[in-house]
């Protein structure tokens, strides 16, 4: 770790003497990193009050998470987690809400047809569909590397 | 940080409360009925740790311009964050989250821009390079290495350099 924080952090600087700072783009030097700039520059110059509507919103789900937890810890039969609350807005749970409900529904009906021992035997099938999908994303690196040089291809879900 | 984020820290922390009293205690009270000999780290080395770094973070805010009373405010809501994230990694299994609010913006519009200074909105803006897009963090990935160092057997903190160099 400390290798690779220390070469990463060198890599940057050298790079951006070599080449310029600004030809980084939006993650490093473009809209990405003057965002944080341009929006507190904007609420200096137009200062605002407290946002009331902002902290209602922010109360209201306090409310409904110690709900959610005291369900959670006063009921067994409770179904829903307060973590889904938590996790639920953020991504990149809003990107694989689908497939995360698909899981949850693969699951539900494994449990109920075949109980814990289908439940365990079915479990390196939804293994293999996870690793398939790295291997997938690895094997499109090297094709990316080798046909389409400088020019590939984005891999969903890989920030 | 988000409400759901920060009800999932607080609830965690009320239930662990029993522990983190015993921690405490033997980190600053060499309790000797507190057994730290399995853990990773002792917990004095642990308490200490975290108690220097949040100092150090403190005084390196304060002198980019922080307000004190909006220093405070910004740790425990980093605090918050770096919590609920992992907590939320660690127990749902995804491999990463963002977290859905940060302190910057909750002390923006909990308290208004108008009487955050503008050497405090500064400083802000700075923090944003290293707590602002929360997504991926050091924090989870040590919970899990620590999960993992349960299955180790016998002396575990000679492995605790490793982490560092792997």
């Amino acid at each position: 770790m400390i290798v690779g924080v220390v070469s990463s952090v060198l890599y940057i600087i050298v790079m951006a003497y070599e080449t310029g700072a600004g030809n980084y783009g939006s993650q490093i030097s473009g809209s990405l990193a003057r965002g944080p700039w341009d929006f507190f520059v904007k609420y200096i110059r137009s200062p605002v009050d407290p946002d009331w509507r902002k902290m209602t919103f922010l109360g209201s789900g306090i409310v409904l998470a110690a709900f959610l937890y005291t369900m959670r810890y006063r009921y067994t039969w409770w179904p829903f987690h307060p973590l889904g609350l938590a996790a639920g807005p953020a991504y990149p749970v809003t990107n694989v809400i689908f497939p995360i409900f698909l899981g949850s529904i693969a699951k539900f009906v494994i449990m109920r047809l075949g109980g814990a021992k289908s439940y365990r035997a079915a479990r390196p099938f939804f293994v293999g569909l996870i690793m398939g999908y790295y291997v997938g994303a690895g094997i499109s690196f090297f094709v990316d590397w080798i046909w389409f040089p400088g020019n590939g291809h984005g891999i969903p879900f890989s920030d | 940080m988000g409400a759901g984020q920060l009800v999932v820290v607080l609830w965690g922390l009320w239930i662990a409360r029993d522990h983190l009293g015993a921690v405490f205690r033997k980190a600053v009270f060499q309790d000797p009925d507190v057994d730290d000999s399995d853990e990773l780290l002792s917990y004095r080395t642990a308490v200490f740790g975290l108690v220097g770094g949040l100092v150090y973070l403190a005084f390196w805010l304060i002198a980019s311009g922080l307000e004190v009373w909006v220093t405070l405010l910004f740790l425990c809501g980093m605090m918050i964050v770096y919590l609920g994230i992992t907590r939320i990694i660690a127990e749902t299994g995804v491999i990463t989250i963002r977290a859905v609010m940060v302190p910057q913006t909750f002390l923006m519009f909990t308290f208004g821009t108008a009487h955050l200074s503008n050497s405090s909105m500064t400083a802000l803006a700075m923090t944003a390079g290293w707590h602002g897009d929360m997504k991926t963090t050091l924090m989870p990935a040590l919970a899990h290495t620590v999960k993992l160092f349960d299955t180790i057997k016998g002396q575990k903190r000679s492995w605790c350099g490793r982490l560092f160099w792997r």
